[in-house]
């Protein structure tokens, strides 16, 4: 059974590419054929972001307009065999291509993948009724910021409306030291606004800046806190039941050393 | 493009490719402009084949049929899979009660004339307006009007109470900014003289309207 993942927030920003190219990364991880599908027409990025910007030839406006065939516009990864893009065009608007276009496109593409994920425009119209068409899963991202979770709740509200149902929150950029402090929304707050399933909280982590203009998912990073969270959703996508991992911040020596002499708690 | 058909449930009307609900407005304006008196007082069914419609969008259908061209509407489907929509028989606009059987999200908006009952939570963002009293079964977060044609004696009642905006009547309060404390009881909010006060909800509701 192959699965449409539509990837959404509402607000820009927020890591939703970022996600994209880390789980379907994953997902290939674990041995499944995944195409990533860049629905952001005129403002492409998911391309840059897996390092794959120098291979485009065709996109998703010549493959619905019928200028080339799906398999020519498709993009192998350069790190996994079964790893695809369909890249978005770039010089075209997202009137380019309908809703109804869309599904058509995404039936094909399961008859040769397990999972198509597509990488959803910020904002609400024509380019987010797009992304949402072909859909049968959505999962959603947000930030710990109140702009942000207010723009995903929308999101969710426009989602029951066009019948896509029990979407997954993925809460991105956590900080742990300052949710501690009260600074920031926590993971409980956020869920009893949204009111969806948590798929998995990603740590704020300097890596994935880096890893992202390298063109490299953070998540083949052994070293990344992010690539771990990141590798926990794939498994949790593929059903597996994996815990929350500890997103607490290790203390320095210092700080260790204060608390073993009760400066510090 | 709208199909009209004579069942023994009513009239049935199809509508087909029609994109907004201004769209079908103006069909429906042109399918009637004759005939508006003959069709008063029918049943009506509409089938929206496959047309999405949010909450608020099915109030405005429901507010065309019965208050431009005095139909009943029995029954909202889609052609696909029959999605009932029971209504009251009896239209006495204000005792009606209109009741939303979910959370209203940010962006989503209830207008009606009567009062509103929400199993579910009120969002940031979303926004309740009622002639009539407004009920949450839930956290209020958003913005609640009660008594929207100014009835005064309107009031607001959530299990808890922390709107964005609250409004009776012509009156409006708002949260204080800054760090609030929030009750983790129920509570009702009502005009008393010239401003509205938050008090615990008790079930003496109606004592504490007499008070006013």
């Amino acid at each position: 059974m192959s699965k449409v993942i539509v990837v959404t927030s509402g607000k820009g920003g927020v890591g939703k590419t970022t996600t994209v190219a880390n789980i379907g990364t994953g997902l290939a991880l674990l041995n499944k054929k995944v195409v990533l599908l860049d629905a952001d027409i005129g403002l492409r990025n998911l391309d840059v972001v897996m390092g794959l910007e120098n291979r485009i030839v065709y996109d998703l406006v010549d493959v619905v307009e019928g200028i080339c065939k799906l398999r020519q516009a498709l993009i192998r990864d350069k790190r996994f065999e079964e790893l695809y893009l369909l890249p978005a065009a770039q010089t075209k608007e997202k009137t380019a291509v309908t809703p109804e276009q869309m599904k058509e496109l995404c039936d094909k593409l399961k008859q040769d993948f397990d999972y198509i994920l597509i990488d959803c425009p910020a904002g609400i119209e024509h380019g987010f009724k797009n992304a949402v068409a072909g859909a049968d899963n959505a999962i959603i991202v947000t930030t710990p910021e109140v702009a942000a979770v207010r723009d995903a709740d929308r999101i969710i509200g426009l989602l029951e409306a066009s019948e896509l149902p029990g979407p997954k929150l993925v809460i991105n950029r956590l900080r742990s030291d300052m949710v501690k402090k009260g600074d920031m929304m926590d993971i409980e707050d956020m869920i009893e606004i949204l009111a969806i399933e948590l798929l998995g909280v990603v740590p704020e982590d300097e890596k994935i800046v880096i890893s992202t203009n390298k063109g490299e998912p953070a998540i083949s990073d052994p070293a990344s806190k992010a690539g771990q969270a990141f590798r926990n959703i794939s498994r949790r996508i593929e059903g597996e039941d994996v815990p929350l991992m500890n997103l607490e911040v290790e203390n320095s020596f210092m700080e260790r050393l204060k608390i073993f002499f009760g400066l510090k708690r | 493009m709208l199909i009209l058909k004579g069942t023994k449930d009513g009239l049935l009307i199809i509508l087909r490719n029609i994109e907004s609900i201004t769209e079908f407005e103006e069909k429906l304006k042109e399918k009637f402009s004759k005939s508006k008196d003959f069709f008063a007082g029918a049943d009506v069914i509409i089938d929206l084949g496959e047309m999405q419609l949010s909450v608020e969008e099915k109030q405005k259908i429901i507010e065309i049929i019965e208050k431009d061209y005095f139909m009943n509407l029995t029954e909202i489907r889609n052609y696909n899979h029959s999605q009932k929509f029971l209504r009251k028989e009896t239209i006495t606009p204000a005792a009606e009660t209109f009741f939303v059987k979910k959370t209203l999200r940010s962006g989503q908006k209830i207008n009606h004339d009567g009062n509103v009952v929400i199993l579910g939570d009120v969002n940031p963002g979303a926004e309740v307006i009622a002639t009539g009293d407004i009920f949450v079964f839930g956290v209020l977060r958003g913005i609640a009007h009660a008594g929207a044609s100014g009835d005064n004696k309107a009031i607001v009642t959530a299990f808890r109470l922390q709107p964005t905006q609250l409004r009776i009547a012509d009156k409006i309060s708002r949260a204080p900014d800054g760090m609030v404390f929030t009750p983790s009881f129920p509570e009702v909010a009502l005009i008393k003289g010239e401003r509205i006060y938050i008090e615990p909800y008790f079930c003496n509701l109606e004592k504490s309207k007499e008070g006013i």
